[in-house]
């Protein structure tokens, strides 16, 4: 139906080049909901999956007319029709879904974007076309399901895309020739150090409107040694992305899971914990000093209570850490990045200043407050060493993505960011490469950690394989009758020991009954 | 069935849902695939730092590095023929092989960075690295280029440029036609054996030979036990020859074996304990210092290249390819853990009855049967392979600990009736 290999080399052509629109190689591209990379067995629902992308197509068509959103649902809707004939996409002759450099360039002198707004935009496009080489995902996919999938094995597509940018680095620099013809004093002004500030600071993720306040001017004469800085950081970054996708591919896993067997786990976890408290009651039955089973649920409930209030005392006192072997230069990685993410978090609280305005909660706001709260967990947490500290600017980063791209989607007025939010890359932050070493390290053993014992592999097969899921649903079910049956077990021994205590003795069933 | 999740909190759980699983997989087993079939394994090495696990093969010149941590395979492929031995010190893999190299590569990259030969190398069975990190040392059969060279031969080489600083012929000559051998380095001296039947010691300042000891077999490996301030050779007659280190003076000869002693090391965690791997597939742990045997297993019929230990497993691995697992806690009673096949691309563990594995490629498992060892249905077999299949079990197997994953790495944690770590509290 396709031949992929020749749209990729298509595609790479006009990467290379960034000269031929996009819209000629995708018109002789069919679209056909068999390509939908969320093609599983029975088309999972897709509203778990949180849209954390903002497309060239939405910034270039914001504030316009909704032709292109119409002409896109449209296109989607005969898809969906008819899943077994392949449908053209509509020629759409003011905007295209993807388009090429001088497009994007001209777009955005006619909308009035700023030279960074520019060069942002020219970042997202080769993202866009990096994603429909590799994983055939067109732009308003991306926007529709986010850039975190459950087919990627690692979940990042963003990631990815960080690993080949020396590629599309050279059609971009050709992109900004281009610019700079348009606009003039960019002479000085270093394009890779505006690259990698971009990706830095993730800006390909949210629309562009939030970063209509930056000077590209702020790029002019950056030395060598801040441009090692910059390369350094997005080294780390690069890492960061990698570890996010790992993390938000297994909790995604995990919620598809207990959304797939929900009532089934309910009634397990339920089960699971009678289970405990009967087994831990059975162990308690065997003090001398309990003769009765109401002083043995008495000394239960005892022991419950002095528990919960032991354990509120010492929460507090939980994660604090003695010892710290932190590598030369680790401090000040750590200091950037919790300055990082202090601003972001002040940039996440301003774009959910809703919840603080209203008075009751709203339950149109119930979104944003979710987001809100995500935001204060991660905030709060507290880490220590450079790895954790990354995994938690990470986290806000695309908890800040999320929010702008919430806000945008669902007609909330946009929050100028102002520069509050970016790391502008004056700043020199260096460290060794020991330190990068450390952090893929520990990342590697924390995600196959999580996946071993979150099971995640397993999980993902029961949820995407139909004839998989049956067969795990009759095992919970046999699983619920084994639980059952070993509740009654223990009670069973409870009573007999207490009737032992009690000196009663232990009836043993009738061989003749 | 839920996956057995091993919650100490719960530790009740944790049991009832293993017994769930093991109830479930009762009447089935887990086999290797046999239409993949391992290359025979020539050398094995563990490096603690990074929890990974190294094998090279006879078959093969690929050398794999398994993460026992992460579960992750990669490997490289730096040499034209089988790599003879395989060390890591300090993040730099150094190889050496039948094609007359040592390979230095990165252990993080797995980029080659270095290849020490020269046009008169031979075949080269074994590469050390001095204590200071600064100079390697190749030994290496050069009689295989020059007829005339009567012995083997020492070659010490920079770290840093690669530059060769030194050649060291060893004094001796050929007995036959076979060829080994083996080297060490030991408080600022160089300790050689060969088939020249030979035990040379050099002071690495001077390359100057201090000692020498002649036997009348065939010399293969050896080892030191510094505790002890013990040298160890063992000869090809099955001979194990113990020399006190500090007065170069031979102690005692014990007949361990009928045949060739292939490897020989100390335990690194308990120095009286002393494992050696033989030609007839056998593996025997011995006492110092009197040698005393304590426990002899008959691992396989065929050549036993190399073992390694991680804790208080023992790996070997030999001619047929797998590598075998043994708990040598108690070095009398030696009890087989289970194999790790590793292919060409991907690895499997399976424990010793079957029941438990992992693997980093689901289809190098096949699911039978317990009583008929037929396969099992398809779809319920692949649902069982899939839910046994966990990183845990080499990393209970291995001992490895968990490292410590903070709320904001994870914030999707198990919910229950009765709150965590209420039974370990009360």
């Amino acid at each position: 139906m396709i031949d992929i290999q020749i749209i990729k080399n298509m595609a790479l052509n006009l990467h290379s080049i960034c000269m031929i629109p996009w819209k000629y190689a995708l018109a002789a591209i069919p679209f056909n909901k068999s390509n939908n990379y969320l093609n599983t067995s029975e088309n999972m629902d897709t509203r778990n999956l949180t849209p954390d992308y903002f497309p060239v197509f939405q910034d270039l068509s914001d504030d316009r007319s909704n032709m292109l959103q119409e002409r896109l649902d449209q296109c989607i809707q005969e898809s969906s029709d008819s899943p077994d004939t392949p449908v053209q996409l509509p020629a759409i002759p003011t905007f295209h879904l993807m388009f090429n450099a001088t497009e994007v360039i001209e777009e955005s002198f006619y909308k009035g974007f700023t030279v960074f707004q520019t060069a942002v935009l020219l970042v997202k496009n080769a993202f866009e076309g990096h994603m429909f080489m590799t994983s055939h995902l067109r732009p308003h996919q991306l926007f529709e399901t986010g850039t975190i999938l459950l087919q990627n094995k690692n979940g990042s597509l963003v990631s990815g895309f960080y690993e080949k940018l020396d590629h599309y680095l050279i059609g971009l620099n050709h992109a900004w020739d281009q610019l700079k013809k348009k606009h003039t004093g960019l002479d000085d002004v270093s394009f890779e150090s505006l690259v990698y500030t971009i990706l830095i600071n993730q800006l390909i993720r949210i629309s562009v409107k939030n970063s209509e306040s930056i000077d590209v001017m702020q790029f002019k004469g950056i030395s060598q040694k801040e441009m090692e800085s910059l390369r350094q950081r997005f080294e780390l970054m690069k890492l960061g992305e990698h570890a996010l996708g790992e993390l938000l591919f297994i909790e995604r896993i995990d919620s598809l899971y207990k959304e797939k067997f929900s009532a089934s786990l309910k009634k397990l976890h339920l089960k699971e914990g009678i289970l405990s408290h009967y087994e831990r009651k059975r162990e308690m039955s065997y003090n001398p000093n309990i003769k009765t089973e109401e002083e043995l649920d008495a000394f239960v409930y005892e022991c419950f209570v002095k528990y919960r209030v032991k354990n509120n005392h010492s929460q507090g006192l939980k994660q604090q850490r003695t010892e710290e072997t932190d590598r030369p230069g680790s401090a000040s990685v750590k200091t950037w990045l919790n300055n990082r993410i202090r601003f972001l978090y002040r940039a996440v609280s301003k774009n959910c200043c809703e919840i603080h305005n209203s008075m009751v909660n709203e339950p149109s706001f119930h979104e944003l407050n979710r987001m809100f709260m995500s935001a204060n967990s991660i905030y709060n947490d507290a880490v220590f060493e450079v790895h954790e500290t990354l995994i938690k600017y990470m986290r806000m980063v695309h908890l800040f993505a999320e929010i702008t791209v919430y806000r945008k989607t669902h007609g909330l007025d946009d929050v100028t960011s102002g520069n509050w939010a970016l790391d502008m890359g004056t700043r020199l932050v260096f460290f060794t490469p020991e330190i990068l070493k450390d952090c893929s390290r520990e990342f590697d053993e924390m995600a196959a950690t999580m996946r071993a014992h979150g099971y995640t592999d397993f999980k993902l097969n029961n949820i995407l394989a139909d004839d998989m899921a049956g067969i795990h649903q009759s095992c919970l079910d046999k699983e619920l009758d084994f639980i059952d049956e070993q509740i009654i077990k223990i009670q069973q021994e409870i009573k007999d020991i207490m009737k032992m205590k009690s000196g009663e003795g232990i009836k043993t069933p009738d061989p003749g009954q | 069935m839920l996956p057995i999740l091993q919650n100490k909190e719960h530790k009740a759980i944790t049991i009832y849902r293993k017994t769930f699983s093991d109830h479930l997989c009762n009447d089935y087993r887990f086999n290797l695939n046999t239409r993949e079939i391992s290359s025979g394994t020539r050398s094995i090495f563990y490096y603690q730092e990074e929890n990974s696990l190294l094998v090279s093969h006879t078959d093969s010149s690929k050398v794999h590095v398994i993460n026992l941590m992460t579960g992750k395979i990669r490997w490289f492929d730096h040499h034209s023929t089988t790599v003879r031995s395989v060390v890591v010190v300090n993040h730099k893999i150094i190889t050496a092989s039948w094609d007359g190299t040592v390979c230095i590569t990165d252990f993080n990259s797995l980029v080659l960075e270095m290849v020490l030969t020269e046009k008169t190398m031979g075949r080269c069975p074994q590469a050390i690295v001095s204590s200071d990190f600064r100079t390697v040392y190749s030994y290496s059969y050069d009689s295989d280029k020059d007829p005339a060279c009567t012995s083997n031969t020492v070659r010490e080489w920079s770290m840093s440029d690669g530059s060769l600083n030194r050649i060291i012929r060893l004094p001796g000559e050929h007995l036959r036609s076979y060829r080994c051998g083996s080297c060490l380095i030991f408080q600022g001296k160089f300790y050689a054996v060969s088939n020249s039947g030979y035990f040379h010691v050099i002071d690495c300042a001077t390359g100057k030979i201090v000692h020498e000891y002649r036997c009348s077999e065939e010399l293969q490996s050896l080892c030191v036990i510094p505790l002890m301030h013990i040298i160890l050779v063992t000869g090809n007659s099955g001979n194990i020859y113990q020399f006190d280190a500090s007065k170069l003076k031979l102690i005692r000869i014990v007949k361990a074996y009928q045949n060739k002693i292939m490897h020989i090391m100390g335990h690194p965690e308990n120095q009286r304990i002393l494992l050696t791997s033989g030609y007839d597939g056998n593996l025997k742990i011995l006492q110092l210092p009197d040698l005393e045997i304590l426990s002899s297993t008959e691992v396989e019929q065929s050549c036993l290249w190399s073992i390694t230990t991680i804790g208080n497993m023992m790996i070997t691995g030999g001619v047929n390819g797998a590598l075998w697992v043994y708990d040598i806690s108690d070095p009398r009673n030696v009890i087989p853990k289970g194999k790790i096949h590793v292919m060409d691309q991907s690895y499997a563990y399976i424990s010793e009855n079957r029941s438990s594995f992992y693997t980093s490629d689901l289809n190098l498992i096949k699911v039978v049967k317990a009583d008929t060892n037929e396969q099992a249905e398809l779809q319920f077999g692949q649902y069982l392979a899939n839910s046994r299949n966990n990183l845990n079990v080499i990393r209970d197997l291995f001992g490895l600990k968990d490292p410590e994953i903070k709320s904001s790495a994870y914030s999707n944690r198990e919910m229950f009736q009765i709150p965590e770590s209420f039974n370990k509290t009360t």
